[in-house]
């Protein structure tokens, strides 16, 4: 078993080394089936083309063990995300009907460039927005570039705040990105999700490194125990550039890593995970993920934030701030370390008298914070599953139970991080629960005051994803989650739910709400805190004619809403609803 | 080789190198609060003229500083907004609070 391990070593390295020759020979772009992928950008960048060759079309649930995982953002649950997407017919007749016969795979160069231009509302102001945009690929080099502008109609001028300090040249790369060895080369248009590529090959035989410099939008790691949908800053006034690297070794291990911010580094963190099944028993028998019964998954995590606010910095009693308004702050180091371990089980595997398969999935996840105490959870996961897919259905249902730690909260590194890190009680629930007036508490502030010990906490899951028709052969998928948890500490429940992305041709769509630190379900519905996003975008014309140079399948029509944090002058945050709303075209060689 | 690469140079680059750390590492404390007890307080135009001279605003400061005066004893208000008026970074500044506040 050793020696034949060794020998797909050896034929796997032979067959990078013809990939990196021939620069990727992967044909068919295709949604990521391992990787959840991220949202749309915030409004600060540009409106631009949701590649549809990114999103889920016809997803063929497996028992992939990774791809039950409810914390990982707008696609938490999106069913296709498992190891073992086989690749679907329907799938490929629209890439290649995309493709048209032109063969832009094997372009080695290829450009395209366009813009649009609608109206914006930014932090209650109204904007005339006008975008430029360039796309770039050499190789497996790509370069995404935007120049996007907001003009103040009242003044006639640019909004003052996009383009008045250094960092704001981080607005004009959207995705500059390196790619190598297999993977499903996607047609060369604005992706703002930036993803890692999916491979609709054998995963088995996958070597693949990515490494992506863009605005961290959403990364999840495990069961989002510990990182869960991510987000660097969303401050349209300060963008930043983010650094999300993968790679896959065969079917025994992954890697993920990702820092916040290139130009200021402050939260970094990696997962590295393993199939023991794979790496020992080489349980693989026909190369391909979805015919094992069985899937086990080891990872461990380590996430570092090299200068995570502890308390506000004061003068007469009131916080400092910078000039772009930010809060000032004294700040300390701290680290978590987070283990995980996922098994599911799928019965019926090779059944042919029906499409629907059932099965059982468990995972046990603990993260713990070095140097601290009561700053760890244990979680421990059980889930029902069911697809069918040839219909394309996947449903998840299940719970959790989870041990907290009175300093931890699930999901440490959230969405929110980048602000409630600074501003901990951003919500009339946790308001109330300060004791003593103070104008800023952090999160490590905050819970550095809590008493040891520790509380119950639990989480209710579900997800499912509907196959929505498209033609006679071929379905699309609506994914939808959405999970609710709560301890027994107050202020502590959190609800996310996804919607989406689905692409049906001409259209794109996707929304997600994400509501943290509110006390339980009879507080459950109320917008104090909630942040929300949606994004919606129509083609005029029919996607798998864009490459006959068809106008109509390049112009479009996008808009999107983004309920979010916003800095005050005074250095606190407020809500603010973002809005934009553009017409565009772009075109090129693809 | 260029006598560039001497041992005398490498041991002098060393030299630097290692008192450059200890120079970025050196936490240089709060801002002296020592004022002479006789000594007026700085005055509000003062005192926030020179946060914002040092990059380290406070909103409104000068109801900032009307409202801390108001609620804090001469002494102390005395060495904390003197102790403001010589910080050097907004972290001396938040450590002036500590250092010489007995608020």
């Amino acid at each position: 078993m050793v020696r034949s391990r060794v020998s797909n070593v050896r034929s796997a390295l032979g067959a990078v080394g013809a990939t990196i020759a021939l620069a990727s020979s992967a044909a068919h772009a295709q949604f990521d089936p391992q990787e959840p992928p991220a949202w749309t950008p915030p409004l600060d960048s540009p409106p631009q083309f949701v590649a549809p060759d990114s999103l889920p079309t016809n997803p063929a649930p497996t028992n992939g063990a990774n791809g039950a995982n409810p914390g990982s953002g707008f696609n938490a649950q999106n069913p296709a995300s498992s190891l073992g997407n086989a690749t679907n017919g329907a799938q490929n007749s629209i890439r290649d009907a995309a493709s048209n016969g032109v063969g832009a795979e094997d372009r080695y160069i290829a450009f395209r460039v366009g813009g649009d231009i609608g109206y914006a509302r930014l932090e209650n102001e109204d904007f005339v927005s006008v975008n430029a945009q360039a796309l770039l690929r050499i190789w497996n080099f790509r370069f995404g570039l935007a120049a996007p502008l907001r003009i103040d109609t009242a003044r006639f001028g640019l909004r003052q705040r996009d383009w008045d300090e250094a960092r704001d040249v981080a607005r004009i790369p959207q995705c500059l990105r390196f790619d190598i060895g297999d993977y499903d080369r996607p047609s060369d248009r604005f992706d703002p999700a930036c993803d890692a590529y999916g491979f609709t090959g054998q995963q088995s035989r996958r070597l693949y490194f990515s490494t992506r410099v863009a605005p961290i939008d959403n990364v999840t790691f495990a069961e989002g125990t510990l990182v869960n949908a991510f987000r660097g800053a969303f401050d349209p006034d300060h963008p930043s550039l983010g650094v999300e690297s993968n790679v896959q070794l065969w079917d025994w291990l992954k890697i993920q890593h990702f820092i916040d911010d290139v130009a200021r580094p402050r939260v970094t963190g990696g997962r590295l995970s393993l199939w023991p099944m794979q790496i020992f028993t080489g349980r693989n028998p026909d190369w391909r993920w979805d015919n094992r019964p069985d899937e086990l998954e080891l990872g461990v995590t380590a996430i570092a934030d090299m200068n995570a606010p502890t308390t506000a910095q004061t003068a007469f009693g009131r916080p400092i701030v910078d000039e772009q308004n930010n809060l000032r702050f004294n700040g300390r180091p701290i680290g978590a370390v987070g283990f995980d371990l996922h098994y599911q089980y799928i019965f019926g595997q090779g059944d042919p008298n029906s499409a629907w398969r059932f099965g059982v999935y468990g995972a046990i996840d603990y993260d713990r914070f070095l140097g601290a105490t009561d700053m760890d959870m244990v979680n421990v996961a059980a889930r029902f599953v069911a697809v069918n897919r040839e219909a394309g259905w996947d449903i998840r249902v299940g719970g959790d139970y989870r041990s907290v730690g009175n300093r931890y909260v699930p999901g440490y590194f959230d969405t929110n991080y980048s602000t409630n890190s600074q501003h901990f009680a951003l919500t009339d629930s946790l308001r109330s629960l300060l004791s003593a007036p103070s104008p800023v508490t952090t999160k490590l502030g905050y819970l550095g005051a809590q008493p040891d010990g520790r509380a119950n906490g639990y989480r209710a899951y579900a997800s499912v994803t509907i196959p929505i028709p498209i033609s006679r052969t071929q379905h699309s998928g609506l994914p939808i989650s959405i999970f609710f948890e709560d301890t027994e500490r107050k202020a502590d429940a959190t609800v996310m739910i996804n919607v989406g992305p689905v692409q049906i041709d001409q259209l794109v769509a996707g929304a997600q709400l994400v509501r943290r630190n509110f006390d339980g379900p009879s507080d459950l519905f109320s917008f104090d805190g909630t942040l929300v996003r949606m994004f919606g975008q129509v083609f005029l014309g029919p996607q798998d004619q864009r490459r006959r140079n068809n106008v109509l399948s390049n112009l479009y029509f996008l808009a999107r809403y983004d309920r979010r944090w916003n800095v005050q002058p005074s250095g606190s945050f407020a809500i603010a609803d973002d809005v934009q709303a553009t017409f565009g075209y772009s075109g090129g060689i693809d | 080789m260029g006598s560039w690469c001497s041992a005398a140079f490498v041991r002098w680059a060393l030299s630097v190198a290692v008192l450059s750390v200890f120079a970025a590492c050196a936490d240089p404390g709060p801002a002296p609060c020592n004022v002479d007890a006789g000594a007026p307080a700085p005055t509000a135009a003062d005192v926030c003229g020179h946060l914002r001279s040092i990059n380290c605003p406070v909103v409104d400061c000068e109801a900032a500083y009307a409202g801390w005066q108001r609620s804090m004893d001469i002494a102390s208000f005395t060495r904390t907004t003197g102790c403001y008026r010589n910080a050097r970074t907004c972290s001396e500044v938040d450590a002036c609070n500590r250092a010489c506040s007995t608020r």
